[in-house]
């Protein structure tokens, strides 16, 4: 983020009174602030707590997310790429099939984590399988930013009539059940991608569209509410005095501000999607096989959850650890966002 | 109280701003009510001048000096500024008087971008308007920045790394930086220390001077505007109560609200000991529903009926003294607010 | 209209202070270095008195009064010096053993009256549950003394304005409701930090006057906080100008007003518009900023922005001496309206410099 470390040394002068006052306002969460000993008891007990949030430290938490994170998209890419070390994800060794992992059952080839159903090599496709499912979650993330972050954008700073008409699309979006919304929109877009003859359109791309459509308004509205309360800042005003247009201030005064805000939903985002992509993948309308996703591996041998359980928890792990990392890392970087603010 | 009228305007030619009937309002909600933020106000000044508005938070302040800036429009009224009828401009022709017309708020942290660099905060205005090239507009950036007291070596910092004051002088060099001829000042000091206070309402006297600007200057405390206008305007829930110079305001104050805030100020002499029966009792009524007649009679010890039935109008009492009240304080005369039941 | 006092609140141990703060320190670990928020305090206040507390935003007043109340977080906090309550030691006890203190026998008030409101909770429950935590009565005798303390604090229609919400109240409202809360179990001793700062003048007079008007009720003791000279004026027995965590100089009204001998205190006042002058009358003004307090400046904490600074203010700190009335004390080598200290003015002023500026340091 663009944003210099608040000064080592707090400030002198009128913003030494917010620091304590931010401390006082931290701890007099609603619910807290009972009676007047209460509350001061409580600005007292989760000074602690405050001051945790304050550090520069990440903790453990938040390091063992980011190392997660980091081997699934290091193994993704390497492996996308060629240069690691894995049999290939479509071959079948059909005398292995469904063989659990760690089986010492003649084990020569080292399947370790064992097979699916059609003896193919789980590493392998789970190592395949990240590619495919992280990059059709941030890419329909990612889609869903800059039109959701602009429809938002725009709500938000213009406000009124704009933020109603805006804003009710979204609604409307949103009461649509998502899965249903994401199924219509993946046929309507591969029909369209087949009538007009370019049926080789990649199945990952229809499925960014359709998860990043799904995603607009719930991107939206939350840049929305951020730029809502940002736009009515006395900088705005005053670069509206100045004759700047709107999108000058849009571009300039509103959207870095909101930013923060934006950066952490992606990341909640992209945990959404890695989900969603596994819905669909498991109905069958997810990434086509053969190429492995983490979804379309559990899709492929759903039925198989009492023979071989491992098939699908393998994959239902990926998605969990993945999903709980990106959750957890959204959470620590609000938390850090809305200290820093509260320091500028 | 609540008054209204044009007596106290002087020749349309020598004032730089002449605002006339002057009504903003709010909608609230879908309630089909509305907040009367300003109800028939009139001002004017003249080149070179400082006008001062006061009155209570709520009162319709703010409210009036965004009106002039046409942020949002009037609902009626005209304002002239320098020969140009703002009301009658939309969106380019409107834009292009912003340069010459600026403002300066009270929140100092508020209305500076945070996540923008001082140098590019000042310099905005340059680059909207193509001022100059670009060496040119950063030489303009650090003269204004000089003229303000920050050193425009720290221009790289962001402004949480100033002070309170120190923020409220780049808004100041913002302000000034396209060269206005009239800044209208809402709550410059208000948030600030009174040492702080005394810095920079010096500050906007020497701005004045080495620009040549005219001011509105808009604060609740009328010992701070006293010091630095040349005419004050009093203003309560959103009508003028009393226009005058600030010597004879201060000196023989003709409205009972007038006098009301003046014996509300807090004097730093251990042997005046607070008057609690020269202190205003009860609220400020809901500007959704102002008072029939005089806004200010349900506070005012003086009220009669014909304050509820009739609204007074701006006349004068005294030379440069105009006053909306039916029943004027007399020079010297004194106004007991008595004790107050709950 | 008398409130219930339902608790006595403090009994009274003869000849002892009802507050004795002995050389209160408390300092701030911070990434940046140890911040002396305030640096060797002593203050004592009786029952009933009004002490004001007076300097520039950082000089340390919030975090000298929560300091006295045992309100700083724990950690990163260090605190040295001793508190006495009523003759009882406050620094070396739990904030749970302070539980029976706040609210019941200490209390405070807030700048901003929507720190301390709970924004979603009716104002009636917030009082009621402030008397129901420390006295044992039911909640119609409770919602009875909350109705009797907003009326006490002069709020029109008690009765309905237990149901609103903190929001639906104006500025001056939500901070009378705060007294209400704050003097609900009869405290002893109410900290008011900067209660009038957010105030119009008209609503801060109504509210300083409630204040005194209770005080006057119920004995109680006020440590009234402001960075503004003019609010303590009238209604301090006695005023603490602190500067840079400390105490610079103290002394009962009156005699802080005629007989200033710390230029810090002189500059402040000097700095206030006042009405009787003319307008467009230059004011005084403190140049530069309050020291860093990671780091202060070794001799005297004021000596870069003092007028009369001379090169001894930049190397020995100037303790806290007794002026000639008894209870007046400041810190300065040169005070104002001494010999010496007209001499080190006129020195300055011919030099047209101060030690700062002429390079003694
Ligand atoms: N954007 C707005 N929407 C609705 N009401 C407003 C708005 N701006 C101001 N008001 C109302 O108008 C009245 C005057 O406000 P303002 O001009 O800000 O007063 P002042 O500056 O004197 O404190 C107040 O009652 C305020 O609540
Ligand atoms: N929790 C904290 N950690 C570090 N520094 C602090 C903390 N609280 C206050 N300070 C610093 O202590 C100094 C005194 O602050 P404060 O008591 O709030 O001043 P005042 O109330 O006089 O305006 C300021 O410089 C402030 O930045
Ligand atoms: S004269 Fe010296 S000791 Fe006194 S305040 Fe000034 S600098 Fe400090
Ligand atoms: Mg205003
Ligand atoms: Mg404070």
């Amino acid at each position: 983020m663009p944003e210099p470390t608040p000064d080592a040394v707090p400030p002198v002068g009128a913003d030494g009174n917010r620091d304590l006052d931010r401390y006082a306002e931290g701890s007099l969460e609603p619910g807290l602030v009972v009676a007047q000993a209460n509350l001061y008891v409580s600005a007292v007990e989760s000074g602690g707590e405050g001051t945790r949030r304050v550090g520069r430290g990440l903790g453990i938490g938040a390091w063992l997310a980011i190392g997660w994170l980091a081997f699934i998209v290091i193994v993704a890419v390497l492996a996308q790429l060629g240069v690691l070390p894995l049999k290939d994800p479509n071959r079948s060794y059909v005398s292995c099939a469904r063989r659990g992992p760690f089986s010492t059952d003649g084990t020569a080839s080292g399947f370790l984590l064992g097979c699916d159903s059609n003896g193919r090599d789980m590493i392998a496709r789970l190592a395949y399988g990240s590619w495919s499912s992280l990059i059709v979650a941030t890419g329909a993330v990612l889609f869903g930013l800059v039109f959701g972050g602009t429809f938002g954008l725009i709500a938000g700073y213009f406000g009124r009539r704009t933020d109603a008409v805006i804003t009710s699309l979204f609604n409307v979006f949103l009461a649509i059940p998502a899965v249903v919304l994401a199924l219509a929109l993946v046929a309507f877009l591969a029909g369209a991608a087949a009538s007009t003859g370019r049926s080789s359109v990649d199945p990952k791309l229809i499925l960014i569209l359709a998860i990043g459509i799904v995603s607009i308004p719930l991107l939206g509205r939350i840049t929305r509410a951020s730029a809502l309360s940002w736009s009515q800042r006395e900088f705005v005003l005053a670069a509206r005095a100045q004759g700047a247009k709107p999108v000058r201030i849009m571009l300039r005064e509103v959207l870095p501000n909101v930013l923060p805000a934006m950066f952490s939903i992606t990341l909640l985002g992209i945990a959404v999607a890695i989900v969603a992509e596994g819905t669909l993948s498991i109905l069958g309308v997810g990434v086509r096989p053969p190429t492995p996703s983490w979804g379309n591996i559990i899709g492929l041998d759903r039925g198989r959850l009492k023979e071989s359980p491992h098939i699908i928890f393998l994959p239902a792990l990926m998605i969990f650890f993945t999903v709980l990392s990106l959750n957890f890392l959204g959470d620590v970087v609000r938390a850090r966002l809305d200290v820093r603010e509260s320091a500028v | 109280m609540a008054g209204r009228g044009t007596a106290h305007l002087r020749d349309p030619e020598a004032s730089l701003l002449r605002v006339e009937h002057l009504v903003v309002e709010f909608p609230v909600g879908r309630t089909g009510l509305v907040v009367n933020a300003v109800s028939d106000v009139s001002l004017d000044i003249l080149e070179g001048e400082t006008l001062g508005i006061v009155g209570e938070s709520g009162c319709g302040k703010s409210t009036t000096g965004r009106a002039v800036m046409q942020l949002p429009p009037p609902k009626s009224g005209t304002v002239v500024y320098d020969g140009m009828e703002l009301t009658a401009l939309k969106g380019e022709a409107l834009r292009a008087t912003r340069p010459r017309l600026q403002m300066i708020f009270q929140d100092p942290i508020s209305s500076l971008n945070p996540r923008r660099t001082v140098r590019d905060i000042v310099r905005e205005g340059l680059d909207i308007w193509g001022i100059g090239d670009k060496a040119a507009r950063d030489a303009k950036v650090d003269e204004v920045l000089e003229a303000v007291g920050i050193d425009p070596a720290n221009a790289g910092r962001r402004p949480h790394e100033f002070s309170g004051g120190q923020c409220q002088r780049i808004s100041i060099a913002r302000a000034v930086v396209t060269e206005p001829k009239l800044i209208i000042c809402d709550e410059p000091v208000s948030a600030l220390d009174v040492s702080v206070q005394a810095q920079i309402l010096n500050l906007l006297e020497d701005m004045k001077a080495r620009y040549g600007l005219t001011l509105v200057f808009i604060a609740h405390d009328l010992a701070v505007v006293k010091n630095v206008s040349d005419r004050v305007m009093v203003m309560y829930l959103g009508k003028v109560c009393e226009v005058a110079a600030p010597d004879s305001l201060y000196a023989s104050p003709a409205h009972p609200y007038t006098a009301a805030l003046l014996a509300a100020i807090p004097v730093p002499d251990p042997g005046v000991r607070p008057d609690t029966s020269r202190v205003l009792g009860g609220e400020i009524p809901s500007p959704m529903a102002p008072p029939s007649g005089c806004r200010f009679r349900t506070r005012c010890p003086r009220a009669e009926e014909r304050c509820a039935t009739e609204e007074p109008e701006l006349r004068t009492v005294a030379d440069g003294q105009y006053v909306a009240c039916h029943f004027p304080l007399d020079p010297g005369e004194t106004i007991d607010f008595g004790p107050r039941a709950g | 209209m008398t409130v219930p006092v339902a608790e006595p609140t403090a009994e009274p141990v003869p000849g002892a202070p009802l507050l004795e703060v002995t050389d209160l320190t408390t300092h701030f670990a911070t990434p940046g270095g140890i911040v002396r928020a305030v640096d060797g305090v002593s203050l004592t206040l009786e029952r009933g008195k009004t002490l004001g507390i007076v300097g520039e935003s950082g000089s340390g007043k919030t975090v000298l009064s929560r300091s006295i109340m045992g309100l700083l977080p724990k950690r990163g906090t260090i605190r040295g010096g001793s508190v006495r309550f009523d003759g009882v030691e406050l620094m070396t006890r739990s904030p749970k053993e302070m539980r029976d203190f706040w609210g019941a026998r200490m209390a405070m008030i807030f700048q901003d009256p929507m720190t301390s409101l709970n924004p979603v909770m009716k104002i009636g429950k917030q009082i009621t549950e402030s008397i129901r935590h420390h006295l044992d009565v039911d909640r119609e005798y409770a919602t009875e003394l909350a109705v009797n303390l907003l009326r006490s604090v002069r709020i029109p229609e008690p009765e309905r304005r237990l149901r609103d919400y903190p929001h639906q109240l104006s500025g001056g409202m939500r901070q009378r409701v705060c007294i209400a809360v704050a003097l609900a179990c009869g405290p002893a001793l109410l900290f008011a930090d900067e209660p009038t700062t957010a105030l119009d003048v008209t609503v801060q007079a109504q509210v300083l006057d409630l204040m005194a008007a209770q005080q006057r009720e119920r004995f109680m003791a006020i440590v009234l906080i402001t960075h503004d000279l003019g609010v303590v004026a009238g209604r301090a027995d006695e005023i603490a100008v602190m500067y840079a965590g400390r105490i610079v100089e103290k002394a009962p009204t009156s005699v802080l007003f005629t007989q200033t001998r710390m230029p810090y205190t002189k500059a402040l006042l000097s700095s206030i518009p006042k009405l009787e002058h003319p307008s467009h009358s230059r004011l005084a003004t403190i140049p530069g900023r309050p020291p860093n307090l990671v780091a202060p400046p070794a001799g005297c904490k004021f000596a870069p922005r003092c007028a009369q600074a001379q090169p001894r203010c930049l190397e020995e700190d100037p303790p806290l001496v007794p002026g000639v009335v008894p209870g007046h004390e400041y810190r300065c080598w040169f005070p104002v309206g001494t010999p010496e200290g007209d001499d080190a003015l006129a020195r300055n002023q011919a030099a047209g410099t101060t030690a700062i500026a002429g390079g003694a340091a």
